[in-house]
C-alpha cells in the first residue's frame, strides 16, 4: 500500500427535479491508497454509483449537481478544474468501467476507433502508433487475436469481451485508478470471476488501484481490502473488509451480510432479508435513515438526530454511524467472534479459490462467519 | 388510510402534470384558449350567428359585396355580400364536426386493428400490417382524395375519407404499443393464470395505452382540421355555397391580386391558428404525459 | 458484401414488390369503386350510347375483371397507360414522363434543404435543450408542421412576390434552359413545400440526439475523456442520424401531398398539378396512372433508403445473423 491517491471529502451532489431536491449523495467522504482495492456497497439507489460519477463530473445535468465537498486527487481539487483540465484526467488517470458492458461501447464505431480516440485524446500519438497501442492494451486484457478486433463492432463480441475492451480502454492510458461501478453485475458467472482476476491483475502488475461499487458481497470478500457500506446516500459504515465481515456495528451492515446466501453452510440457516424499503431521498427524515428498517432501534435513535460517524478501531479504521453497540444484541464476544471466522474462512478460501481457477489474492481477506453471515459467491 | 394514501398520490400525479404540461410557458396557455374558444364557437355556431352576429352566412347581398369592415359586417363581406365573421363562424363548425367524427371513427377502428394485430401475431397480424404498409405507401393526401372521390362529396363522405386517413397512424401505435406491453410481466402472469384472451386486451393492455392515445387524438384533431379545409379547398370536400374554411380560402384566393384579402386572409389565420395551437398541445400532452420526459425539461 | 446483409436486401425487395403488387390492384379497382359509372362521368350523361359503349371497349370495360387487371397491369408495366380525356386525348405516359423531371427539380432541392437545414436544427436543439434557443426552434417547428401549405402558399404570393416583388408569382424554368432563372422561380414553391418535412426532420433528429446523449456509451465517451466536441458530433451525432434515413424516406410520401398545392397554386406544370387537373376533370384513367406512378415513386424511393440505412447501420450489414 502507498501513498494517498484519492481522497473524497464531504461530497454533496443533488438532482434537482419538479418534486424537490434529491440528496442522492449527502456528505461522503471516503480515501484510496496506491494499489489498493476498496468496494463501495449498498442497495440500488443508495448512490453508490451517483458518488462515484461525481468523482468523475459526469453528472447528467441538469438535473444533477454536485453542491459541495472537495475531490483531492494526489492533492488537488478536482472540482476546482475547469472542464478541459478535467477531461485531461478522465481516462488517462482516473479511468471508468460500467456495469453495461452491452451498451457501454458505441455501437456504430469499430472497437478500434473507440479505443484509439480514447489513446490519442490523452497522448499526441499518431493513427497509427495509437493502434499498435490499442492492440496492446487489448492483448495485455487478455483478448485473443487482437488484431482482427480491432475491426470489430461492438455487437459481434461476447459481454466478457466487451467489458475487457472497456478495461483495455483504461489500461490504454496508462491511467492510476480504475473506478470500476458494478463490473461484474451483467456477466456470467464465470466472467465475473474472470474480470475480476483480470482487474486483480492491473493493481498487482501495473501498480493500479481499483474502487469497485458493487452489491456482490461475495466479490467484495475475495478482492477488496476496504469497505465502504452506503445507506441513503451517506456512507454508515466503513472498514477493513476483515473487521467489517466479522464483526458489523451497523445493523444495516449486520442486514447485508446476513441477507446473502452461502454456499458453505453445512446447517440449514435462512436468509433474512432486511424488511423494507430505503427512504424517500427527496423527503429524508431527521433521525437515522435505516430507524424504519431497523431490528435493534432504541429510544435513543428515536429521539435523536441521525448520527454520524464514528470511531470504532483506530487499527482496522473501523468507523460506523450508529448509537448502538451492536455486539450487546449479538450476545457475543467479538473475540470468538473472530475466531470462528478464521475457521471458517479456510474453506470458503478453498471453495473460492476452486471456482475461480486461480488463488484468491489475499487469504486473509477472505473470511467468513457461520453466525453473522455471509461469505459466498452470490448466484 | 390507504385510499387516503392513494388519493393524495393521484393528486401530485396530477399537479405533477399540470406543472409539466404547462411549464413549456405562455405558449401553451395560448394555444389552450385558442382551442377552448374555436370549440365553443364551433359547438355554438348557430346562436352565436342568429343572436350575436345576426347575420345569416348564405345571405346573398348583390348589392353589397367586399364591403369593407363595418359595425354591421364586422369582417366585411365577400364576392357574394355574404357576411365573412358569419362564415367563419359557421366553418368552424364544419371543421370541427369533420376532425372530431372522423377521429372518432378512424381511432375506433385503427386501435381495433392494431389491438389484434399486436395480440394475435400470426396471420391476422401480417395481414393487417401489410394493408397498414401499403397504405403508407401511397401518399396520404391521395389517398384520401381518392377515398373520398369514392365516398362522394357529402359531409358523412368527407368525414369517412378522413377517417381512413388516420386509420395507419393508429395501427401502428397500437401494435407497438402492445407489443411493448405484452412483453411486460404482469400480462404474463394474468395468462399464466388463465384469464382469458378478451379480458386482457380489454382490461389490461388497453388501459395503459391511454396516455399516447390521448396525444395521438389530440394531434389528429388538428391535421383532420386541416385536413378537411384541404379537400374544401380543392372543392372535393365541403361544396359551396355551405362554409368551410377551405373553400372560403379557394374562393377568397382569386380575389387576392384584387388585392381583397380579407376573402382568405380571414379564414386561413383562423385555420392556422387553430391547427397550430392543437399541434402545440399535442406536443405539450406528450411530453407531461410521458414519465420518461417528465422532470426534464 | 456479408449473406445476412443480402438477404435483408432480398427481403426488403420482396416486400416492396409485394406492395407495389397490392397498390396495382387497388388502384385498378378504383374505377369499379367509384359510385355510378365511370365512362358515363367522363364522358357527361348527355354522351350518345354507342360512343359511351366504344370507350368502354377500348377501356376493356366489358372484360372480366381478372383479365381487365391483367391487360391494364401489362400495360402499365410498359408504361402505356391509355390516353387522357382531359387533355384531349394525350398520351398519359408520354405526359408524365415530361412532367415527372419538373416536380423532381422541386423535390429534390427541397429534400435537400429540408434534410441539411433540418438535421442541423434537430441536433443544436437537443445540445442546446432548455435553452431559448431551443424554446423557439420548437415553437416555430411546431408552427411549420402545422400550417396549411395551400394557405402559406398564398400568403407568400401576396408577400413576397405581389407586395414585394422578389420572385415571380407563377411559372417555371426549367434549370437546363436557365439556371439562375430557375433558382428564381423555384425559390418561393420549395420554401413552402421544405415547411412540412423540414419540420418532421428536424424534430426527429432533436428526440433521437436526445435519446442518443442519454445512452451508456456517450457517458462512457465522457468518462473516458473524450472531447465534448467529438462526443456530440462524432459518437452523438452518427448514431442519431442513421434513424433519419428513415423519416427522409417518410417525407417523399408526404412530399407528393405538397407538390398538389405548390405546382397548383404557382402554376407548375409538373405531376401534383396533373393529378390536380385529373381529380377537378374526374379522368380517372389518368388519376389511376399518377396513383400508381407515384406510389411506386415512393416505394422505390424508400426501398433505397432502407438499404442506405442498413449499410449505416453495422448491427445490420454485418450481423451473422444468429442474433445475439
Amino acid at each position: 500500500m502507498g501513498e494517498r491517491l484519492l481522497e473524497v471529502k464531504d461530497l454533496c451532489t443533488s438532482f434537482f427535479t419538479y418534486t424537490g431536491e434529491v440528496k442522492a449523495v449527502d456528505h461522503v467522504s471516503y480515501y484510496l491508497d496506491e494499489q489498493e482495492i476498496i468496494a463501495v456497497v449498498g442497495e440500488s439507489g443508495c448512490g453508490k454509483s451517483v458518488t462515484q460519477m461525481s468523482v468523475m463530473q459526469i453528472i447528467q445535468s441538469p438535473p444533477g449537481k454536485i453542491v459541495g465537498g472537495e475531490v483531492l486527487y494526489q492533492g488537488k481539487d478536482l472540482l476546482k478544474l475547469s472542464p478541459a483540465e478535467m477531461r485531461k484526467i478522465r481516462g488517462a488517470e482516473i479511468a471508468m468501467i460500467f456495469q453495461e458492458p452491452m451498451t457501454a461501447l458505441n455501437p456504430v464505431i469499430t472497437v478500434g476507433k473507440q479505443l484509439t480516440e480514447v489513446i490519442r485524446s490523452h497522448s499526441g500519438l499518431s493513427k497509427k502508433e495509437a493502434w499498435k497501442k490499442g492492440v496492446e492494451s487489448l492483448e495485455a486484457v487478455g483478448i485473443p487475436d487482437p488484431e482482427a478486433r480491432m475491426k470489430n463492432y461492438p455487437f459481434e463480441m461476447s459481454g466478457g469481451m466487451r467489458q475487457r475492451v472497456c478495461i483495455a480502454i483504461a489500461v490504454a492510458c496508462n491511467s492510476k485508478m480504475i473506478i470500476a461501478d458494478e463490473p461484474t453485475t451483467a456477466l456470467d458467472v464465470t466472467t465475473q470471476a474472470q474480470v475480476m482476476e483480470l482487474l486483480q491483475e492491473l493493481v498487482v502488475k501495473y501498480k493500479k488501484s481499483v474502487l469497485m461499487v458493487t452489491h456482490n458481497l461475495g466479490l467484495v470478500t475475495r478482492y477488496a481490502d476496504r469497505i465502504y457500506v452506503m445507506y441513503a446516500g451517506q456512507v454508515i459504515e466503513s472498514g477493513t473488509t476483515e473487521c467489517l465481515m466479522t464483526a458489523p456495528k451497523h445493523p444495516y451492515t449486520v442486514g447485508l451480510l446476513e441477507s446473502v446466501p452461502s454456499l458453505d453452510d453445512d446447517k440449514e440457516k435462512a436468509l433474512v432479508p432486511i424488511e423494507g424499503t430505503p427512504p424517500n431521498l427527496a423527503n429524508m427524515p431527521e433521525t437515522c435513515p435505516f430507524l424504519p428498517r431497523c431490528r435493534y432501534a432504541a429510544d435513543k435513535c428515536r429521539n435523536s438526530v441521525k448520527p454520524s460517524l464514528r470511531l470504532v478501531d483506530e487499527k482496522t479504521n473501523h468507523y460506523t454511524a450508529c448509537y448502538l453497540d451492536l455486539d450487546e444484541h449479538f450476545g457475543s464476544d467479538p473475540e470468538t467472534l473472530g475466531q470462528e471466522a478464521e475457521e471458517a474462512g479456510g474453506q470458503a478460501r478453498k471453495s473460492a479459490a476452486g471456482e475461480a481457477g486461480t488463488p484468491a489474492k489475499k487469504s486473509a481477506d477472505v473470511k467468513a462467519d457461520e453466525q453473522t453471515g455471509k461469505e459466498g459467491v452470490t448466484l | 388510510m390507504a385510499n387516503d394514501h392513494s388519493s393524495n398520490k393521484k393528486n401530485t400525479q396530477f399537479r405533477l402534470f399540470m406543472k409539466t404540461f404547462f411549464s413549456r410557458g405562455i405558449i401553451v396557455k395560448i394555444s389552450l384558449v385558442i382551442a377552448v374558444i374555436f370549440i365553443i364557437i364551433a359547438v355554438f355556431a348557430v346562436p352565436i350567428g342568429r343572436f350575436v352576429l345576426r347575420q345569416d352566412p348564405l345571405a346573398v347581398d348583390l348589392a353589397n359585396t367586399f364591403a369593407k369592415p363595418s359595425g354591421e359586417h364586422l369582417l366585411g363581406t365577400d364576392a357574394y355580400g355574404r357576411d365573412i365573421l358569419a362564415r367563419i363562424v359557421y366553418g368552424a363548425q364544419m371543421s370541427l364536426i369533420c376532425s372530431v367524427f372522423s377521429c372518432i371513427l378512424g381511432a375506433a377502428v385503427g386501435t381495433l386493428l392494431g389491438l389484434v394485430a399486436g395480440y394475435y401475431e400470426g396471420a391476422v397480424g401480417t395481414v393487417i400490417m401489410r394493408y397498414v404498409d401499403v397504405q403508407m405507401s401511397i401518399p396520404s393526401l391521395i389517398f384520401i382524395i381518392v377515398i373520398s372521390l369514392i365516398t362522394g362529396n357529402s359531409l358523412f363522405g368527407v368525414i369517412l375519407a378522413l377517417s381512413f386517413g388516420l386509420i395507419p397512424n393508429f395501427v401502428r401505435l397500437m401494435y407497438g404499443l402492445v407489443l411493448q406491453l405484452k412483453g411486460n410481466d404482469y400480462v404474463t402472469a394474468t395468462r399464466l393464470v388463465g384469464v382469458r384472451q378478451a379480458k386482457i386486451m380489454f382490461l389490461h393492455i388497453l388501459p395503459n395505452t391511454f396516455p399516447s392515445m390521448i396525444v395521438m387524438l389530440t394531434m389528429s384533431l388538428g391535421s383532420n382540421i386541416m385536413l378537411e379545409s384541404t379537400l374544401s379547398f380543392l372543392n372535393i370536400g365541403i361544396r359551396v355555397p355551405t362554409p368551410s374554411w377551405g373553400n372560403m380560402i379557394s374562393e377568397g384566393y382569386s380575389y387576392i391580386l384584387r388585392g381583397e384579402l380579407m376573402l382568405s386572409f380571414a379564414p386561413g389565420i383562423c385555420l392556422m391558428l387553430v391547427v397550430i395551437a392543437f399541434n402545440i398541445l399535442g406536443d405539450a400532452l406528450r411530453d407531461s404525459l410521458d414519465p420518461r420526459l417528465r422532470g426534464k425539461i | 458484401m456479408n449473406s445476412s446483409y443480402s438477404r435483408y436486401i432480398i427481403k426488403r425487395i420482396l416486400v416492396s414488390v409485394l406492395v407495389i403488387f397490392i397498390i396495382s390492384v387497388f388502384v385498378f379497382l378504383l374505377m369499379h369503386l367509384i359510385p355510378g359509372d365511370p365512362v358515363r362521368t367522363m364522358l357527361g350523361g348527355e354522351t350518345d350510347e354507342a360512343v359511351v359503349q366504344a370507350y368502354r371497349e377500348k377501356l376493356h370495360l366489358t372484360e372480366p375483371l381478372p383479365v381487365q387487371y391483367w391487360l391494364w397491369l401489362k400495360n402499365a408495366l410498359r408504361g402505356d397507360f391509355g390516353t387522357s380525356y382531359a387533355l384531349n386525348g394525350q398520351d398519359i405516359g408520354e405526359l408524365l414522363w415530361q412532367r415527372f423531371p419538373i416536380t423532381m427539380s422541386l423535390a429534390v432541392p427541397c429534400i435537400l434543404v429540408s434534410t441539411i437545414l433540418g438535421v442541423l436544427l434537430g441536433v443544436l436543439s437537443a445540445i442546446h435543450r432548455g435553452s431559448v434557443f431551443d424554446q423557439i426552434v420548437t415553437v416555430i417547428l411546431t408552427a411549420m408542421n402545422g400550417v396549411p401549405i395551400f394557405w402559406i402558399g398564398i400568403v407568400f404570393i401576396w408577400v413576397f412576390g405581389l407586395k414585394l416583388r422578389w420572385f415571380p408569382v407563377m411559372g417555371y424554368t426549367a434549370p437546363w434552359d436557365n439556371f439562375i432563372q430557375y433558382l428564381r422561380t423555384i425559390a418561393m414553391p420549395v420554401t413552402v413545400m421544405s415547411f412540412g418535412p423540414l419540420s418532421a426532420i428536424a424534430r426527429q433528429t432533436r428526440t433521437n440526439m436526445l435519446e442518443v446523449i442519454s445512452q451508456d456509451y456517450i457517458r462512457t465517451a465522457r468518462a473516458d475523456g473524450i472531447a465534448e466536441s467529438s462526443i456530440k458530433y462524432r459518437h452523438a451525432l452518427k448514431n442519431a442520424l442513421i434513424p433519419v434515413v428513415t423519416i427522409v424516406g417518410i417525407q417523399f410520401r408526404w412530399l407528393v401531398g405538397g407538390s398538389l398545392f405548390t405546382e397548383q397554386i404557382f402554376t407548375i406544370n409538373g405531376i401534383g398539378r396533373t393529378v390536380m387537373l385529373a381529380i377537378t376533370s374526374r379522368d380517372y384513367t389518368m388519376i389511376q396512372a399518377c396513383t400508381f406512378i407515384i406510389s411506386v415513386f415512393v416505394v422505390g424511393v424508400n426501398l433505397l433508403l432502407d438499404i442506405l440505412y442498413g449499410w449505416l447501420d453495422p448491427r445490420i450489414r454485418l450481423s451473422s445473423g444468429k442474433g445475439e
